[in-house]
């Protein structure tokens, strides 16, 4: 196959990826015009985009619920606090190098650990808005319930039925609250290793001697343990 | 979480007398010289422009590193690593321009067959053709050519590797997408660019040397070589940014796997980077050859 040829097949493919890409994004802006013109020459590099989940595109984030849209706080306060404990762990050059050897992995892991809480997090937010009740005053008020109608519809609801939406709502409240835990300690631990990255730093400017950068540095690091529990299921 | 050992550490540095001070006049200056600050960019929509990429590239690699890991932000980033790489290499393309047409050459580029037909042949020359001005390379569309081969020469050629360093990092056992591959990819390629802009003043001018000062041919071609050669001595910042980044991508791993599986990723990658060093030349020799005709 010649070279034209080869060029020719290559913009036959880029074409329909522009043209898809200029669909694709709605936005009036100087990067859709970007895209759509480079799309030909480089479209193995924007296919991925084409593909994307469309909760990942700019447009669907703004759409998500509030409930949702703090969880993405919960990335800026990771995102935060790793730049805030790199900082620190940086600093150990030229004091106390070897804090950080020991502890390396164990730092590693917290740092999945609470993306993978936060993530846990996510996902009880989207199960609870899927599964919260069209009425909340059904649920709130047993006198509507135990007649069997709801304040919508004013459709009678079998009393068979009753028991098990009592229930539902009993465990969607468990799983409230099993949520509402993990954010707080996954706050807490945020919070607490933020602490000890300022401690680091204070240790460091007031001369402390370097075995306090190790305990200080184990410290954060024993804050796996904490996370790592609350992320494994109960025996 | 120990609260007993933190409150230990909190009266620790209750008083502060308990530890030397260190007198910042003595020369101890390492232990208290204040951090250089780097501007606290967040991850604010400013910080993600372009220019906030830039900034992020030279002064904070780290927080880049952070920052393309997130999902919700790839789309966005993609096209803008994409906008800085192409408009840095179309920028080296008209500087090598204007070197050339300083210079009175402009480089001649026969075809790869004929030269493996008759080895003792040359792929390229340069050949002086006496010009009045130096702006006949725009006149005459040579400019144009150079400029288009090497800008989209150098960033095609990232996507004709895409699939292999996928495989790659699938092979070694990182758990990632073909967005995550994207995003390392086009994010090194902005960093060699970003390297080959701040490169290019210092060659300008040993390029302008030659424009000026009557070097030997031998010599001459020699440095007009390196100026076509630069792209690939920057992108060792792209290639070791490529390598830092997928090393940062070990810590997908499951514990047990990571001791063994990362020096083999490293190597995946660095094998992968050779692979893109052969076939970027040849992808940019074919375009500017057919292009010049």
């Amino acid at each position: 196959m010649g070279f034209s040829v080869t060029v020719f097949f290559y913009l036959l493919i880029g074409l329909p990826v522009a043209v898809a890409l200029w669909l694709n994004d709605r936005s009036i802006s100087d990067g859709r015009l970007f895209r759509c013109l480079t799309a030909p020459l480089f479209w193995p590099l924007y296919i991925p985009l084409l593909f994307a989940s469309p909760a990942m595109s700019p447009q669907s984030i703004m759409k998500v619920d509030s409930k949702i849209r703090s969880s993405d706080e919960m990335s800026s306060m990771i995102t935060k606090v790793e730049a805030e404990l790199d900082t620190a762990l940086k600093s150990l050059d030229g004091w106390s190098e070897n804090a950080l050897a020991d502890e390396r992995s164990r730092i590693s892991e917290l740092r999945i650990a609470w993306r993978h809480q936060a993530d846990s997090i996510r996902q009880l937010d989207r199960l609870l808005l899927e599964s919260s009740a069209p009425t909340p005053s059904q649920s709130s008020d047993p006198a509507l319930a135990s007649m069997g109608a709801t304040s919508e519809s004013d459709q009678v609801v079998p009393k068979s039925v009753i028991p098990h939406e009592e229930s539902r709502s009993q465990n969607l409240q468990k799983l409230k609250r099993v949520r509402r835990q993990l954010y707080e300690d996954l706050m807490a631990t945020l919070a607490w290793v933020r602490e000890l990255v300022t401690m680091i730093h204070l240790a460091k400017y007031t001369g402390a001697p370097a075995s306090r950068a190790v305990e200080l540095v184990q410290q954060i690091a024993a804050a796996v343990e904490g996370l790592s529990k609350v992320n494994q299921p109960a025996a | 979480m120990n609260p007993a050992s933190l409150q230990g550490f909190r009266h620790a540095f209750d008083d502060t007398g308990k530890f030397d001070q260190t007198d910042c006049g003595s020369g101890e200056g390492e232990s208290c010289s204040v951090t250089p600050g780097i501007t606290d960019l967040g991850d604010t929509a400013t910080s993600r422009n372009s220019i906030g990429l830039i900034e992020m590239i030279l002064k904070d690699p780290a927080r880049l590193e952070r920052l393309i890991r997130r999902p919700d932000l790839q789309i966005e980033l993609i096209p803008r690593f994409l906008s800085i790489s192409f408009v840095s290499f179309a920028f080296f393309g008209v500087a090598m321009a204007l070197v050339f047409g300083a210079a009175s050459v402009w480089p001649q580029l026969f075809p790869i067959d004929q030269y493996l037909a008759h080895p003792n042949g040359q792929l390229l020359s340069f050949e002086s053709e006496g010009r009045v001005t130096s702006l006949a390379p725009w006149l005459n569309g040579d400019a144009f050519r150079l400029t288009f081969a090497y800008a989209v020469g150098l960033i095609a050629a990232t996507g004709i590797c895409l699939p292999s360093l996928y495989f790659y990092g699938l092979l070694a056992g990182v758990r990632m997408t073909v967005m995550d591959v994207v995003i390392h990819a086009v994010k090194s390629k902005a960093v060699g660019a970003v390297t080959l802009v701040g490169i290019l003043p210092i060659y300008a001018a040993l390029g302008l040397a030659v424009a000026i000062f009557a070097f030997p041919v031998a010599s001459r071609d020699f440095v007009l070589m390196l100026g076509l050669i630069l792209p690939f001595i920057a992108g060792l910042s792209g290639t070791a940014s490529l390598y830092r980044g997928f090393s940062g991508l070990t810590d997908t791993m499951s514990a047990e796997r990571r001791p063994y599986r990362e020096c083999f990723l490293r190597r995946l990658v660095l094998s992968w980077a050779a692979v893109y060093s052969i076939i970027t030349p040849v992808l940019i020799f074919t375009l500017w050859q057919k292009l010049q005709g």
